[in-house]
């Protein structure tokens, strides 16, 4: 349709935009093994519905995680099973579009279960971002075999968790969990994360600790079951043993030096001088983050910048304009998800 | 007697060295006083000591500060501030200041107001007034 002309001497054209918000550390991407490659992003279930039916996995996943109304992005990744190639090169090309953790659900009697280990060993190497594996079993006896065949119990970032099927049905625990630990406040630790809605805990009488120690502590296997009274996570730790959250905050501290230098480099009238002064911009900013996460409770107050001296670099080197050689150093704030205590009663004598 | 001054190594301060950083935007043009000034607002100690005496020395973690930049009109960050709407309340403002001997930063500045401006013929300058809820400085 055209637009009525007026006579009026001013005129006004209207132009749209549509700003999609940033979903922070709170957006995740389920890797689908599929018969294609592509990357789908969706702000809300209406979304979904359009290109994956009522009933099917990545649909039962996209309604876990928006039953947080506060979820912002659901993307779905493809790539093709059996092209060896496949999966790395989705990786490399969607890693950074968005999501802060990757899900990845599988049985473990899957045959492509082995693309865990390679998709885990992907985030690893990026230093960025997490990954949660959620398997399902039928059997609990083949669970340790199944992930220590995985070979990834070096894997920092990389967090297992494992549930029967109920009645035969899948309960998507790993959207389930993320639909509450992507939008719940930094540094939360996995092992707390309780009352998911949607996810029936382990059989409160026939699962106790014995088949936890056996089945799932082995292995760093994470599971939903009732503990003292209230159904929760049962462990908050990475394949490595290391604290899941610690990770998280790992990255929080990244992205914000990160764009808080970015600001430095974008924001000086685009001339930051290879000397002590422009070197110190950046140290400040450093300082200035890892001072901030280190009031807030983080990361322990000792942790230290490594700034490098211009004096000291050679003319040669300043003339390419890279700047390395600043390092910092900082040990995280841990949780405590596990207490035992002893107490003594008095009894008295009694005559 | 010899005064200590005499004896001691002689030392340099040069103000070139001092940066001060306010959302990565250096300020790059001051005026001709100071380049910021710097006040925590409580006592780190109270000491309260009763009628026989005894006192207690109580622990404030109060690190409230007063942090302002005195800058010139012409400069980047004023531009920059202005121009970026930062002067919306709820912002909160990185501040980093570096001196030779200090390291002053805060994460939880908020911008007062719009201080008072003026024109005449002289140098612009504008002292861009910070309320922090938590100032930190430490050695450099």
């Amino acid at each position: 349709m055209e637009k009525i002309k007026t006579m009026s001497p001013i005129k006004i054209d209207t132009s749209y935009a549509r700003p999609v918000l940033d979903a922070g550390m709170a957006g995740i991407m389920l890797i689908n093994p599929t018969d294609h490659e592509g990357l789908q992003n969706y702000h809300g279930l209406a979304e979904v519905i359009k290109d994956y039916s009522l009933g099917s996995a990545v649909y039962s996943q996209a309604t876990a995680y928006f039953n947080n109304e506060n979820s912002p992005l659901f993307q779905v990744t493809s790539y093709k099973v059996g092209d060896g190639n496949s999966l790395t090169s989705v990786m490399n090309k969607y890693y950074y579009s968005g999501a802060q953790y990757f899900l990845v659900h599988m049985s473990i009697d899957d045959k492509n279960l082995s693309d865990i280990a390679a998709i885990s060993n992907f985030v690893e190497a990026q230093d960025n971002k997490e990954l949660i594996v959620d398997l399902t079993y039928s059997d609990v006896t083949k669970l340790p075999a199944a992930v220590s065949g995985l070979n990834i119990d070096n894997n920092k970032a990389t967090l297992i968790m494992a549930k029967n099927l109920i009645n035969g049905t899948d309960e998507f625990q790993g959207a389930h969990f993320l639909s509450t630990y992507a939008n719940a406040g930094l540094g939360t630790d996995a092992a707390l994360v309780n009352n998911l809605d949607g996810v029936t805990p382990q059989d409160k009488y026939e699962f106790g600790a014995n088949e936890l120690e056996k089945y799932f502590v082995p292995n760093k296997i994470a599971t939903y079951a009732w503990r003292g009274g209230t159904p929760m996570m049962t462990s908050g730790v990475s394949q490595s043993g290391d604290q899941f959250q610690a990770m998280v905050v790992r990255d929080a501290i990244t992205n914000e030096i990160t764009s808080s230098l970015n600001n430095v480099i974008l924001q000086n009238n685009g001339r930051i001088t290879y000397d002590n002064t422009g070197i110190k911009l950046f140290e400040n900013s450093i300082y200035g983050v890892l001072n901030e996460y280190a009031t807030r409770g983080f990361i322990e107050t000792q942790f230290d910048v490594h700034s490098v001296d211009a004096n000291n670099i050679s003319e040669s080197k300043k003339a390419s304009g890279r700047l390395t050689g600043m390092n910092w150093k900082y040990t995280p704030k841990f949780t405590i998800d596990d207490a035992s205590f002893s107490q003594t009663v008095v009894l008295p004598e009694v005559l | 007697m010899t005064s200590l001054t005499q004896t001691a190594q002689d030392h340099t301060w040069d103000i070139a060295d001092v940066i001060i950083e306010i959302d990565g935007v250096a300020l790059d043009l001051a005026t001709t006083g100071d380049l910021f000034t710097c006040s925590f607002d409580q006592d780190n100690i109270t000491i309260s000591v009763d009628v026989w005496g005894n006192g207690m020395r109580v622990i404030n973690h109060n690190a409230e500060a007063t942090i302002t930049v005195n800058s010139s009109r012409m400069s980047n960050m004023w531009r920059k501030f202005l121009k970026n709407e930062n002067n919306e309340r709820l912002a909160e403002h990185k501040i980093n200041i570096l001196t030779p001997m200090e390291r002053i930063t805060s994460s939880s500045a908020s911008f007062i107001k719009i201080p008072d401006l003026n024109a005449g013929n002289e140098a612009p300058t504008v002292a861009m007034q910070f309320k922090c809820i938590r100032a930190d400085a430490a050695a450099a």
